[in-house]
């Protein structure tokens, strides 16, 4: 999310894999969910539907709403299928069949697809290491089918067959940790998402995309009609399930946990339980437990962040100093200059530059030049394919090419946003008024 | 004419798919499917045959890998059994409704429960209404021919349809057979790699298995069925097509010394060639007795039977498989129903019988014979007998 503090909702990549004039409900933040996944993916893609809301809202015989190639089987199997689609391209691009190019297998599902009955069937898809993405598309119920509870229904949650009565509070489960049930299969990228996220989203599948092997992304989409709320308050409730730490938003590459996102100010659950129509019969009793519970939960990712960083690997391994974290990622950089070129040609500063070819190598690796020169905007970062150039915001610092910027908070929303370089190059170079950078450009 | 070598026939079965140079094999292990699998996981392990052996969690994933390979174009197969053929029943309706060329093989076995690993029709007549090509093989030959037939007819672009060859647990797949292999270049002549009508690719984006609202979902299902029942002549002329090739000429429904019989048996699978000895023998005796035995299943080949059953007074239907609380067996229901409106038709007596393994030696066809030559035409007659079951 930090990067797009830098390089607002222009970036956004314009293909549309799903068409408008679909069924969907009102103020449906799954479909935008999708929307926004394939937009990342862009169009090398095959995807496989598990049955549910987003197959039937976009697929009424004679029509369809998928741009991309799209097969809808059944309800247990869109992991199944789409290992089947990356075993069949696999095989018929390695015996010349059919041309040599980069398609990604996808299989999507809801949660009662996901979490329940297509659980196997991911598993299986994982455990195998196709490569492949899966991405669930959690609304917290059966809501295709009239919002029946699945296991990933939160504790207390009304659902139809979780009503809450005399002897019952709604839903007596907790939800279901899929993402960590991922982890487990040891597969190179989870991550967690939100349908009010969309840029951390798209980065994730951005990320999921580039990795060889299988990756499984968990995305919150708000169901208005099934949560019980109105339609436009479909993005602030994603905000609020992320902001009050029900549902962190956080990635893991190859064991190591990173949070994505981290709310300046962790706001009480009750902000997040209050107004949602699936909730309004808890009492305090119960919100204290789902209180205790999700701090609890939090904690316990917080420590896995903590466990797994490289810098406590480091120390664990004996090393005295752990690696920098952010330098430049020799092993995954393509050498594509863009970094370079935007640092040059579209920002103006001309920090970085290009080294000298290795060995059979047709160009060099990007360094950093001039480090008195850059000024922390992150563009290299952002504009990067593969994510080489690791940036890093916490307690008010930004870090990036091993280099430290103290980096401006947001009165309003509490969220990092500009580095003090970056303002005083701005003011200095382009005259710009101080003023505009008192507050983030989502606040201003 | 190719060397005639001993083979276990699940291991021919798997030679056939090897020559047919599949893409992606998917499966998951099943008494008494195994040795099939085991065998290809090898070939495909010793670089034998380049493709993709997917070693799935269940059947269902099986058949989904299946779907899914077949939808970008790849040439797949699968077996399996029983259990297994009910845990993927859900996918073989969607398979043959997507008109996706999947060859399989069922090593038939019975049902659960009591669980039982040994064979009888119970499972394939369990999925009878799937909407695959559904044939029986009767020997190790034939298991081997029709692997190869299968994928010709299932991917031929006036058929589009996916096809099971069934073959009899152990009695059939675990016993060594000589089988004529025939060569990779006759195969490759006969089969060319599979043309797909349309892919799943990112160069031409298509939806498929779009869901059906009542004003398209029954246009959609009459043109299936009509579809499948228009294949039956390109599936003779692939068996045709093979006898030119091989010498060995299969039909849609077989006939064994039927040309002056006056009553018939009626098998399918490898129950035939028991027949065919007890036919001898009857026939030692001076009875006038034939066979008829049913290769393809479905689509149900209509025409061919009622030509056969013309001239016969008696017919005695084997059938492996109950139909809980019918009439009759699966086999004899169909018979019935096809002879319902021809004149002098045959009285039809239903013997189920070889249910869980349970042996039908030459010695029970002749008591078939003596049963229907004792009941017929009295009050005494059943809708069907069980025979070699205490009671």
């Amino acid at each position: 999310m930090e990067k797009h503090n830098v390089f607002a909702a222009a970036m956004m990549p314009k293909f549309e894999g799903i068409a408008s004039g679909h069924r969907a409900c009102q103020g449906c933040a799954e479909v935008l969910a999708v929307r926004h996944t394939l937009k990342a993916t862009g169009k090398k893609v095959v995807v496989a539907n598990a049955t549910g809301c987003m197959e039937i809202i976009s697929s009424p015989l004679p029509t369809t709403s998928w741009e991309v190639p799209w097969i809808h089987t059944a309800f247990e199997n869109a992991a199944a299928v789409a290992s089947g689609m990356e075993s069949g391209l696999k095989v018929l691009m390695r015996k010349g069949r059919i041309k040599e190019s980069k398609v990604k297998a996808i299989g999507m599902g809801g949660d009662g697809g996901t979490a329940d009955i297509g659980l196997q069937a991911l598993s299986g898809a994982m455990e195998r290491g196709h490569d492949m993405i899966y991405v669930c598309y959690d609304n917290e119920a059966y809501m295709n089918t009239g919002i029946q509870r699945s296991s990933d229904t939160p504790y207390g949650a009304w659902t139809t067959t979780s009503p809450p009565g005399k002897k019952s509070i709604g839903q007596v489960t907790w939800k279901k940790n899929v993402p960590e049930i991922m982890v487990a299969h040891g597969i190179p990228y989870v991550a967690t998402a939100c349908s009010s996220f969309l840029f951390d989203l798209e980065e994730k599948v951005k990320k999921a995309v580039a990795t060889e092997g299988p990756s499984y992304i968990h995305v919150l989409s708000v169901c208005p009609t099934g949560w019980r709320i109105p339609a436009e308050k479909a993005i602030s409730y994603g905000r609020l399930a992320v902001d009050t730490g029900f549902f962190p938003l956080y990635e893991v590459e190859n064991g190591v946990y990173r949070m994505t996102y981290e709310p300046a100010v962790k706001l009480p659950v009750t902000e997040y339980l209050k107004g949602q129509g699936r909730f309004r019969h808890l009492t305090e009793k119960e919100i204290s437990e789902i209180q205790r519970r999700t701090d609890e939960e939090l904690e316990k990712l917080y420590l896995k962040v903590k466990m797994t960083n490289p810098q406590a690997m480091a120390a664990a391994a004996g090393l005295e100093t752990g690696p920098c974290t952010t330098e430049h990622n020799k092993e995954t950089c393509i050498r594509c200059r863009r970094c370079v070129k935007v640092c040059k040609d579209t920002v103006g500063v001309d920090a970085l530059a290009m080294g000298e070819p290795e060995e059979g190598q047709k160009r060099g690796l990007p360094y950093m030049k001039d480090p008195d020169a850059c000024i922390g905007c992150g563009t290299c970062n952002f504009v990067c394919p593969t994510d080489s150039i690791p940036m890093i915001e916490r307690e008010g610092v930004r870090s990036i090419w091993c280099l430290d910027f103290p980096i401006r908070t947001c009165p309003q929303c509490a969220r990092y946003y500009i580095p003090e370089k970056q303002v005083e190059w701005s003011v200095e170079k382009f005259g710009v008024d101080p003023k505009v950078f008192e507050v983030c450009p989502d606040c201003r | 004419m190719p060397e005639r070598v001993g083979m276990e026939v699940s291991l021919a079965a798997a030679e056939a798919v090897k020559l047919c140079n599949v893409d992606t094999v998917s499966a998951y292990p099943i008494t008494p499917q195994t040795h099939i699998v085991e065998h290809l996981s090898e070939i495909v392990a010793d670089g034998e045959l380049d493709a993709d052996f997917v070693p799935v969690e269940s059947e269902q994933t099986a058949m989904s890998v299946c779907m899914g390979a077949a939808a970008v174009g790849a040439r797949t197969f699968t077996a399996t059994a029983a259990q297994g053929l009910a845990l993927m029943s859900e996918m073989l309706f969607i398979a043959a409704n997507m008109r996706l060329p999947i060859v399989m093989t069922i090593v038939n076995r019975a049902l659960s429960g009591p669980l039982s690993i040994w064979n009888d029709h119970s499972d394939i007549m369990a999925q009878r209404d799937c909407g695959w090509i559904q044939i029986f093989a009767e020997n190790g030959q034939e298991v081997f021919d029709n692997i190869i037939c299968a994928y010709r007819m299932a991917e031929d672009r006036r058929v589009l349809f996916p096809a099971i060859v069934n073959i009899d647990g152990f009695i059939l797949s675990h016993v060594v057979e000589p089988h004529e292999i025939v060569d990779q270049e006759t195969v490759d002549t006969f089969l060319p790699p599979y043309e797909p009508l349309h892919t799943m690719h990112p160069d031409k984006p298509l939806t498929m298995g779009a869901f059906g609202m009542p004003e398209i979902y029954a246009e959609t299902k009459k043109a299936q069925d009509e579809a499948l029942r228009d294949s039956l002549p390109v599936i003779q002329e692939v068996w045709d097509e093979w006898a030119k090739v091989t010498g060995r000429q299969y039909k849609r429904v077989e006939t064994y010394k039927l040309d002056d019989a006056e009553q018939a048996f009626i098998t399918m699978g490898s129950l035939g060639q028991t027949a065919e000895l007890a036919v001898d023998e009857l026939r030692n005796q001076g009875k006038k007795v034939g066979l008829i035995k049913i290769r393809l299943w479905r689509p149900f080949p209509t025409d061919d039977l009622r030509q056969v059953f013309s001239g016969l007074k008696r017919l005695l239907v084997v059938d492996r498989a109950y139909s809980f609380g019918a009439l009759t067996g699966p086999v004899a229901s169909e018979m019935e129903a096809l002879l319902y409106d021809v004149d002098n038709r045959p009285e039809i007596f239903d013997f189920i019988a070889g249910i869980g393994g349970r042996d039908v030696p030459l010695g029970s066809f002749i008591e078939m014979f003596d049963v229907a030559e004792r009941d017929s035409g009295t009050e005494h007659k059943q809708n069907f007998y069980t025979l070699e079951v205490r009671e």
